[in-house]
C-alpha cells in the first residue's frame, strides 16, 4: 500500500498523459518524445553521479573536504566551489545529491550554494552557447552579475541555515 | 528505490511542460510585449520550465532580435538556469525543505535584480 502511495503522483501524471493522447494527440506526441529523451539522459548520467559520490565518500577524507570547503576555507573555498561548478557536467538536479554528500562531509553552506549556483548558471559549455547566440557583452555582464549574486546568496543562506545544518 | 517516484515525477512534468510550452508558445508569450510585465512573465516561465541550454539560448537570441528587451531575456535565462520548480522534489530529498525553498526564492529575486541591472548596463 505504501508503494502505491509513493507512486500517487506518477500515476496521476500517467492519467494526464492518457487524456492528452485521446484529446490532444499532437501535444501528447511531443510530450512523450521529450519524456523519453530526458529519461534516456537520466539513465545515462545518474549512475556516473552516484559512482562519483561513492568515490568522494570513500577516497576523500572528511578533514580534507573541511579544509578545502569548510567554514574556515575562506576565499580559497569560494574559488574551489566555483571551479567545481563550472566544469562541464549534466543538469542541476544531478548536483543535489553531490552537494548533500559534500555538506555531510563538512563543506560550508556558503560554498555549497556557490557550487550549485555555478553549476546552474556559469558552466563553461553553456557559456560558449550563450556567447554564440546572445553575444559576448551579454554573456560577460550576466556572468559577473550572477557570480556576485551567487556569492551574496551563499553568505545570506549560511547565516539563515547554520542552525539547521544537522538536519540536512 | 526511494528516488524512483520523484524521478518519474520530474520526467512526467518536464515532458508535459515542454510538450505544451513549445518555443513558439514562449515566443508568443514574451516576445511581443515589452515592459515590466513581459520581464516578470519571462522570469516565471524560466522558473517553471526546464529547457536544455542548446534549445534555450537560440530561442533567447531570436526573441532578442524580434524585439524582446535585454531585461526580459536576462530574466528568462537566469531563472531558467537557477530556479527549478520541476526539480524541487529532488532538491528537497537531498538538501531539505528550508534549503530548497531559500535557494529557489533567492535565485528568483537575484534573477530579477540581475535582469534590471543587465537592462541598465547593456542599454
Amino acid at each position: 500500500m505504501t508503494t502505491l502511495k509513493q507512486f500517487k503522483t506518477p500515476i496521476l501524471l500517467g492519467i494526464i498523459y492518457l487524456v492528452l493522447m485521446v484529446w490532444f494527440p499532437g501535444t501528447a506526441k511531443r510530450t512523450i518524445t521529450v519524456t523519453l529523451s530526458y529519461g534516456k539522459e537520466m539513465a545515462l548520467i545518474m549512475p556516473a553521479v552516484f559512482i562519483l559520490i561513492g568515490l568522494i565518500e570513500v577516497w576523500i577524507p572528511g578533514d580534507k573536504i573541511q579544509k578545502w570547503l569548510g567554514a574556515s576555507s575562506g576565499i580559497k573555498g569560494v574559488f574551489i566551489s566555483f571551479l567545481m561548478g563550472t566544469l562541464p557536467t549534466g543538469p542541476l538536479y544531478l548536483a543535489f545529491p553531490l552537494a548533500a554528500s559534500l555538506l555531510k562531509k563538512g563543506a560550508s553552506i556558503t560554498n555549497i550554494v556557490i557550487f550549485l549556483g555555478s553549476w546552474a548558471a556559469l558552466k563553461i559549455p553553456q557559456l560558449l552557447v550563450e556567447i554564440k547566440f546572445l553575444g559576448g557583452a551579454f554573456t560577460i555582464v550576466r556572468f559577473v552579475l550572477t557570480l556576485i549574486v551567487i556569492i551574496i546568496m551563499g553568505i545570506i543562506m549560511n547565516i539563515l541555515l547554520k542552525k539547521d545544518l544537522e538536519t540536512i | 528505490m526511494k528516488t524512483a517516484p520523484s524521478l518519474l515525477i520530474i520526467l512526467g512534468i518536464v515532458g508535459l511542460i515542454l510538450g505544451t510550452l513549445t518555443p513558439e508558445t514562449i515566443s508568443k508569450l514574451i516576445g511581443a510585449e515589452a515592459g515590466y510585465w513581459a520581464t516578470l512573465l519571462a522570469a516565471f516561465i524560466g522558473a517553471i520550465t526546464f529547457i536544455p541550454s542548446l534549445v534555450a539560448f537560440p530561442l533567447a537570441g531570436s526573441l532578442l532580435r524580434s524585439g524582446a528587451t535585454i531585461m526580459t531575456i536576462s530574466a528568462f535565462i537566469t531563472t531558467l538556469v537557477m530556479v527549478g520548480l520541476v526539480t524541487v522534489p529532488m532538491e528537497i530529498k537531498s538538501l531539505g525543505k528550508k534549503f530548497t525553498f531559500l535557494r529557489n526564492s533567492f535565485s528568483l529575486i537575484g534573477a530579477l535584480i540581475i535582469a534590471v541591472l543587465m537592462g541598465v548596463i547593456l542599454k
